[in-house]
């Protein structure tokens, strides 16, 4: 080949490597994309995070490795330090041994069945729950149920007049695991430290 | 987790006898913070600042990746009275053991 027909040829080459690579480069998979958003909890999706061992060392394991907010399930809104702000105006932080305080309440997303004592299950999924908790603290501002003040925190407890989820747990399985319509919030302000169905 | 029985505060939680990093002894509700320096529930709990919960004796924080659910031998190493603590389903941890 001549030199001149050479370049001609390797600069068309170099056209058509930069336009399959131009073609081809969306389909390639990319790393983690830090999106704010991942999967909602399924309610009763398999065992808790965390293992128990017996040296006590299950640390790892309960560390939550993911974002736990779905902004779209609950109409939350996302503000400055992790915090998820709900539409009735209670604050789900970072804290607990889940992480974050969302994930720790939705650790009544399902039943707890080996877990001593009462573990109140909601019905529903995550954007059921946080509305029940917010018609809860809605509520509980309008003067309904009941309120316990211990320092920084409030205890609320309240009758929302129809089922909104079970007693679960090592006595609820006991007890045929029955209905609750009262919800718990245990709040400091407006953050949410945990909230649950009980039957007072 | 060793308890040594259920949270007066918010009703719901088991309390968890929780080891900082640094070694101290604590008892912590794993449903709501409330904390106790001692096994002496009858004293009102602490409510330590969130997220990072320290530990009243050293600051590190109990949610930090060196903090943990003591194990028995754990508990018995701080002195404390391993008669009261409960184990996962509700039989005595001492007498499991």
């Amino acid at each position: 080949m001549r030199p001149g027909r050479r370049s001609v040829g390797l600069t068309l080459l170099g056209f058509g490597v930069l336009l399959a690579w131009l073609v081809v480069k969306p389909m390639l998979p990319t790393g983690p994309v830090e999106t704010g958003q991942v999967r909602p909890e399924t309610p009763n999706a398999g065992p808790p995070a965390s293992v128990e061992r017996p040296d006590g060392a299950a640390e790892q394991a309960e560390r939550p490795v993911e974002r736990p907010i779905d902004s779209a399930a609950g109409a939350l809104t996302e503000l400055p330090g992790d915090v998820w702000r709900s539409p009735g105006g209670l604050l789900y932080g970072p804290g607990s041994r889940e992480g974050h305080r969302l994930r720790h309440v939705l650790r009544h997303a399902r039943d707890d069945p080996d877990r001593p004592g009462e573990h109140g299950v909601f019905d529903g999924d995550q954007a059921a729950i946080v509305a029940l908790i917010d018609e809860a603290y809605a509520r509980s501002e309008q003067g309904a149920g009941r309120v316990e003040r211990d320092g920084p925190r409030s205890v609320v407890t309240v009758d929302l007049q129809r089922r909104v989820g079970y007693v679960g747990g090592q006595v609820g399985r006991r007890q045929g695991h029955p209905a609750t319509r009262h919800v718990r919030l245990v709040l400091e302000g407006r953050n949410v430290i945990t909230a649950y169905p009980l039957r007072p | 987790m060793l308890y040594l029985g259920y949270c007066r505060h918010c009703g719901a939680g088991l309390l968890g006898l929780r080891r900082c990093g640094q070694g101290h002894l604590l008892v912590l509700c794993d449903e709501c913070d409330a904390l106790w320096q001692t096994s002496d529930l009858g004293q009102p709990p602490q409510f330590p600042p969130q997220p990072d919960l320290p530990c009243p004796h050293c600051g590190q924080s109990l949610n930090g990746p060196t903090a943990h659910w003591a194990s028995l031998d754990e508990v018995r190493q701080a002195g404390w009275n391993d008669a009261l603590i409960v184990g996962p389903g509700g039989c005595s941890a001492a007498s499991a053991t």
